[in-house]
């Protein structure tokens, strides 16, 4: 980063001597030049375009990269993987509550030039005070621009309309400028050309969209990635520390503003049955693909080696796949490490018990048991594969799991093939036990979807509803004895009467004892309290004891849920 | 069938028993383009078995070196033991520890904890247990490892058939014959795993190594047929003892020696416990402790208290640094002449940079060496002709007609063929035997240029490698990578080290143009490109050890010189500007009388430069030398090192790349509707802060995916509400990104989820 930031200021001092074959510092230089005179900037802008230059001359660097140089270190050499690794790891840079609506749509709205729905409208008004608290939220690396443009704002005093006027200029930008973006650059193109007729609109343009990224450095990862190691470093801390004292600022709508109940698992799965998958043609090139690499991969394993599957896509198929052409013919344990109930104790009684044929299974721990399996397997020579659908998964995450798995892996004979899909699935092995691995990556994205490895998983939006879906109310309801049923519908129908009262904590013991009394539901407290359990026990209700101490019973479902439970079982009683 | 499938809803794990028993690996070495492939498979066999042997020599003896203070601290420990006079030192009761700082490689700490074991008992004392990290959680555990293995007992799962067995009241007596029978196996009866601990061993110990030991403790208490069993083995186990000691004539009681192999991974309070305990018992066993510590002798003060380091007289020894090594094994298996396959310049850096600033492991840089060399038979038919310098005639006479034609295609050959006279380009093509003749010639070109590479880049090191700055490297790999990449005798470093050694005084001169002879004597004694350069080399070391002679030659020359030349011009004129006469005094010292070692210097470093200027080049500019250097580094890089995380994170911005279908190619910020659902969610995400606001989330997202039914241009007054269909692509998405770990579900707003990555 020192280096770089030299770099970039010698740039400035060397142009001064008109060194010609420079061609990009030079044209910052006029840059620089036309901008000193436009608005009289000080030394710091000139500085903050050098660097910047930094940030835009990354196809430069990549020229730089390629010629093969042995003294560079070892970054340089993948050409690629260097450059996308600035994009994966970086700082988290400021967002807006709206900004992802709006980029919904930019990306939308060029395929309808001129289009302007009143939800934008409204959108764009509401993104209006933002600006005006720009300074203070911005980093302050990149103040000194929003100031001049504060400045610029101010000078024009019809700023809504200006606001207005940006679908107007829509065409002449490119098409993935953000709108906010947008409408900076015209505010700014506005203030500059009213300032200075001489000015070239168009490298103008160009350079202003240049400091605009960095300062809106949302999703411009080359200027977040390029320009974030030349930036001040200073600035950069405190930015830093001020975003993450920031609360986030998020809109409150919920997914309740949605019709209907959510959706269970089984809802979701039967909808995505008619969904028709996108570019079969091209999944099944990518799968052809890999499947050329079977022969490489036994190969290597013949080799001592040991295969890791990567690659964005469930890579199921495909293993098994492999599994049934390859390795079928050989002992094999097909372990799914999504499984829920996974344990490294099954895996390792699977090999003693159902492959060496061992009955006895009085093993004190795991590494025993790895002992024993070593011990039989030591002149055996014979080949054992063992197929680890994500060898990630949650209940492999464990140390002592990694630890066994690599373990077994140092077995003679023993050769592993697994899949990993988690961004950070590398962290799972420190250096010991990546070496008894023995891995070989080979990239295999399929784009195929996360089918069974994902059911297991709770889906957010499913999870996030109180765990209880319709059809578990249903099915409990359907079960219950028929004075049991109308208990709780009375209670739900409670609920539904004070469901808009936030403050509601649900119905108090004896206001039910009193109400099912009434309706000849129960005779004693007692005989209410063994319908309650029965509640209890399948989570229907949840009880909780308000100030006085009085306990209340709630159903732990929302508003929609409960509508749809009142409706559904008024159909099905009926 | 669900078997088969091997999913199921109340299952993980599934087993398969197969047919087959071993993997044939030619099924998969045959390809059906590739017809040369089976072939130099076998020749990267016949290879690697002579390198393997060869690195399995250099492992054996991995940091031997350093084990020779080890062993001699070990040996000289509990010396005075049964003198009487000394028993001071032993009331202290400090529990001899050495403390082996072993350094972060860790994978290589294995084979070298083998190697100590193995040199400890052939030299010192038989009785050595060796504990790893992973495997003892509790003191019982631990101590009835450490026992066993001293002991010599196999803790096997027959424990439980001696349960049985105990329980159908065996006589003991069976046992015994059943032992006896086999004293050679030393796989004695099974011993209960409780009944080992140290009481037993200060037992067994002083059972076999003769009374008059001077162990005062009480015996514990133990049941009787237990004690029967552990005599028996004991009986077992002296008799080898006695073996031992009788064969190296030593006639004292053996050590009880205790290697803990990763201190830092070792359970802090167990290991307090395991130190007072042997305190206890230190009377009765000669204990020695042999701590290995990965970073430093601190860690120890950190994990234990002052009270039981207080038991401890440590005494540090200093594994060598991993780099060494390395450089010992590159001298030996990569940056030679012998070995045919070499590592171009990428691979080669790769390499090493993965060493040097990733993990220090020698074993992982053998790993990642083979797969280079099988890669490069793999993948490269020209390595068919890899094969050492004799054996270049009888290769090329053995290509076939096929592996010529295929010869013939590669691009490599097509730039040989340019190489060679026009005359005979054009039977390159057509002519076998003309063809045969040429390869072979190339072939042993390219050998015996490394046959004059090496030694003379040794030469210059040798020279190099003491100057100022270092400015070829302190290190003779690094002095190599640079002739990998460019020409050494063109580039800016060689050109100072130059400068530097024209600058050298005589002593140092002579020293190093002495070492740098030797470095040069065997090499030459074979290669007539060499001798010239050393036989030179070694003149010049003989006159500049008799510069007195040539200083008289010199002076009488100079003498002559004088007579003739003009004094007078030496005269100053009587009145002169200053500025004249700055310049003549300049002009003067520079015409200055250089001394005969001044002269004899020049004339060394000129001769020296000529040479190596024909010696050195770099031998990727050779043809043909494809065959030899394998450079891809990006096949070992993407196997090696792969960046799972960046795969997938690029997968998801630019999925046109990695689908190739001509829908999807935008910029990384673009969005498009055709797009995989979860490439859509990914980028809409990532417009976000901490929180993510799923009802937004799903609107934008219902937007996107609209727009592409929406061609016609009729404007939505509202955001409409999401089919169900659309929804649960939705879930699906989202719910892929929180299995891809890219967001988790949290509690702190509603319908919010947290954004794990920036």
């Amino acid at each position: 980063m020192e280096e770089k930031r030299k770099k970039s200021i010698r740039i400035t001092e060397v142009s001064e001597d008109a060194v010609i074959q420079h061609i990009l510092p030079l044209n910052d230089l006029t840059r620089v030049k036309r901008r000193g005179r436009n608005s009289g900037a000080s030394s710091q802008d000139l500085v903050y375009t050098a660097t910047e230059y930094n940030g835009d001359s990354d196809s430069d660097e990549d020229a730089e990269l390629s010629i093969p140089n042995g003294v560079q270190p070892m970054e340089t050499e993948i050409e690629e993987n260097a450059m996308f690794g600035g994009e994966v790891f970086r700082f988290r840079t400021q967002k807006k509550s709206g900004q992802m609506v709006m980029k919904a749509e930019d990306c939308v709205s060029p395929r309808t030039p001129g289009k302007k729905t009143p939800g934008r409208g409204s959108k764009s008004a509401k993104s209006t005070p933002t600006d005006g608290v720009l300074p203070s939220k911005t980093p302050p690396r990149s103040q000194r621009v929003t100031e001049k443009q504060q400045s610029a704002a101010e000078a024009s005093p019809a700023r809504t309309a200006i606001g207005e006027a940006a679908p107007r200029d829509h065409k002449r930008m490119e098409s993935s400028t953000p709108y906010r973006l947008r409408k900076r650059n015209l505010q700014l193109e506005q203030a500059e050309s009213s300032s200075d007729d001489s000015v070239d609109e168009s490298s103008d343009e160009e350079e202003e969209n240049g400091v605009g990224k960095n300062s809106n450095s949302g999703f411009e990862a080359q200027s977040t990635g390029g320009s974030g190691g030349s930036m001040n470093t200073t600035a950069t801390a405190e930015a830093y520390f001020d975003l993450h004292s920031m609360a986030p600022v998020t809109s409150d709508r919920t997914l309740a503003n949605l019709d209907g109940p959510r959706m269970d698992v089984s809802a979701v799965r039967e909808a995505l049955k008619s969904v028709t998958p996108g570019h079969r043609k091209e999944t099944k090139a990518l799968r052809e693909k890999h499947e050329q690499c079977y022969g490489k991969w036994m190969l290597n394993m013949c080799h001592g080696y040991n295969i890791l599957l990567y690659g964005l896509g469930s890579k199921r198929s495909l293993l098994d796949d492999f599994r049934t052409k390859h390795i079928a013919k050989y002992s094999h344990l097909v372990v799914n490490g999504y499984f829920p109930s996974l344990t490294v104790k099954q895996i390792l009684n699977s090999i003693t018990e159902e492959i060496l044929g061992e009955t006895h299974t009085g093993f004190s721990n795991p590494f025993a048991h790895i002992k024993f399996i070593k011990n039989a397997y030591k002149n055996k020579d014979e080949d054992f594969f063992l197929v680890i659908h994500n060898i990630d998964g949650i209940l492999l995450r464990s140390e002592r799991a990694q630890a066994v798995l690599s373990l077994l892996a140092e077995v003679e004979g023993f050769h592993i093939v697994a899949s990993i899909d988690h961004i950070n699935a590398p962290f799972l092995w420190d250096q010991n036990k990546y070496f008894r691995f023995r891995w070989l990556w080979f990239e295999t994205a399929t784009f195929l979807p996360y089918e069974s490895e994902n059911a297991y998983e709770n889906s957010l939006l499913v999870q996030q509803s109180g765990a209880l879906a319709l059809s578990s109310i249903l099915h409990v309801m359907h079960s219950l004895t028929p004075n049991g049923r109308r208990v709780f519908l009375l209670l739900a129908r409670h609920q539904m009467e004070a469901c808009d009262n936030s403050a509601y904590i649900g119905m108090s013991f004896q206001s039910l004892y009193q109400q099912c009394r009434e309706s000849f539901l129960v005779n004693s407290d007692l005989t209410l309290q063994a319908q309650l359990v029965e509640f209890r026990d399948h989570r229907l209700i949840r009880s909780r004891k308000n100030y006085e101490g009085i306990e209340h019973l709630q159903i732990p479902v929302d508003k929609s849920t409960l509508t749809e439970f009142l409706n559904e079982y008024k159909e099905g009683s009926s | 069938m669900s078997a088969e499938q091997a999913t199921s809803v109340s299952k993980g794990v599934f087993a398969f028993k197969g047919k087959c028993k071993r993997v044939n690996e030619d099924d998969y070495v045959c390809d059906s383009k590739d017809r040369g492939r089976k072939a130099r498979m076998t020749l990267y066999r016949e290879i690697w078995e002579d390198l393997h042997t060869q690195i399995e020599i250099l492992r054996s003896d991995l940091n031997c070196q350093i084990f020779d203070d080890l062993i001699a601290f070990v040996s000289g420990c509990h010396r005075h033991r049964d003198s009487p006079g000394d028993r001071s030192a032993q009331l202290l009761g400090e529990i001899p520890a050495a403390v082996l700082v072993t350094g972060v490689n860790t994978p290589d700490h294995d084979v070298m904890f083998a190697n100590l074991e193995s040199m400890l008992k052939s030299q010192v004392s038989p009785l050595v247990a060796r504990v790893g990290a992973q495997d003892n959680c509790r003191i019982s555990a631990l101590l009835s490892d450490i026992v066993a293995q001293l002991m010599n007992v196999t803790l096997t799962s027959e424990e439980r058939e001696d349960d049985e067995h105990d329980a159908g009241d065996l006589l003991p007596g069976e046992k015994s014959t059943a032992v006896s029978s086999s004293p050679i196996k030393l796989k004695v009866a099974p011993v209960r795993k409780r009944a080992l601990n140290l009481t037993t061993l200060v037992k067994w110990y002083k059972k076999k190594f003769g009374a008059g030991s001077p162990c005062k403790s009480r015996s514990a208490p133990c049941s009787p047929r237990k004690r029967l069993k552990l005599e028996e083995t004991g009986e077992a186990n002296a008799e080898q003892l006695k073996a031992t000691t009788n064969g190296s004539g030593v006639d004292k009681k053996p050590l009880v020696i205790i290697v803990f192999e990763d201190v830092e991974n070792v359970n802090p309070a167990v290991f307090q416990d395991f130190i007072s305990l042997c305190c206890s018992y230190l009377p009765s066993l000669p204990i020695v402790l042999i701590l290995g510590i990965a970073t430093a002798v601190t860690a120890i003060h950190q994990i234990l208290p002052s009270a039981i380091t207080s038991l401890l007289c440590m005494e540090r020894f200093q594994a060598p640094p991993a780099s060494r090594y390395l450089s010992h094994l590159m001298d030996k298996i990569v940056m030679v002449p012998d070995v045919a396959v070499k590592l171009g310049p990428k691979v080669f850096h790769f390499l090493l940079d993965t060493f040097l600033y990733h993990d220090f492991s020698i074993l992982n840089f053998i790993t990642a060496f083979q797969f280079c060399m099988s890669e490069h038979f793999l993948s490269n038919p020209l390595s068919v002709l890899c094969c050492g310098g004799e054996e270049v005639d009888y290769v090329t006479s053995q290509l076939s007609q096929a592996q010529l034609e295929d010869l013939r295609k590669l691009a490599s050959f097509k730039s040989f063929v340019e190489s060679c006279p026009p005359n005979v380009q054009s039977k390159l093509w057509s002519d076998n035997a003309v063809t045969r003749k040429y390869l072979s010639s190339a072939l042993t070109e390219l050998h015996q240029h490394h046959a004059n590479l090496f030694p003379a880049l040794r030469f210059l090191h040798c020279l190099s490698s003491a100057l100022p700055k270092h400015p070829l490297g302190k290190q003779f790999r690094e002095l190599y990578s640079l002739c990998l990449t460019t020409d050494v005798c063109e580039s800016d470093s060689y050109k100072q080290a130059v400068t530097f050694l024209r600058l050298m005084s005589l002593d140092d001169l002579s020293k190093a143009l002495a070492a740098a002879c030797q470095a040069l004597e065997e090499p030459s004694q074979s290669n007539e490109h060499l001798r010239p350069l050393f036989e030179e080399v070694e003149r010049f070391v003989y006159r500049l050890g008799h510069l007195d002679e040539e200083e008289e030659q010199e002076e009488e020359k100079d003498m002559q010189q004088d007579a003739n030349g003009v004094p007078l011009e030496r005269i100053l004129p009587q009145r002169t500007k200053l500025h004249e006469l700055k310049e003549k005094l300049q002009s003067m010292s520079s015409k200055r009388r250089k001394s005969p070692y001044e002269k004899l210097r020049e004339e060394i470093l000129e001769s020296l430069q000529s040479h190596l200027r024909r010696l050195i080049t770099c031998p990727l500019t050779l043809p043909l030398h494809e065959a030899l250097y394998f450079n891809d580094l990006a096949a070992v890089k993407e196997q090696l090192k792969a960046a799972p995380r960046c795969s997938t994170q690029r997968a998801l911005t630019l999925p046109g790349r990695y689908l190739n279908c001509a829908c999807c190619h935008g910029n990384e910020h673009s969005i498009l509707p055709s797009m995989p659902d979860i490439c859509i969610v990914y980028k809409l995400h990532l417009e976000c802060g901490t929180l993510v606001n799923l009802y937004d989330w799903l609107q934008a997202f219902v937007t996107i995916i609209t727009a592409a039914g929406d061609k016609g241009g009729k404007s939505k007054k509202k955001p409409q509400k999401p089919s169900t269909e659309l929804r649960a692509r939705f879930i699906r998405a989202v719910s892929e990104l929180q299995f891809l770990g890219f967001i988790k579900s949290t509690r702190r707003k509603t319908d919010h989820v947290t954004r794990l990555t920036w």
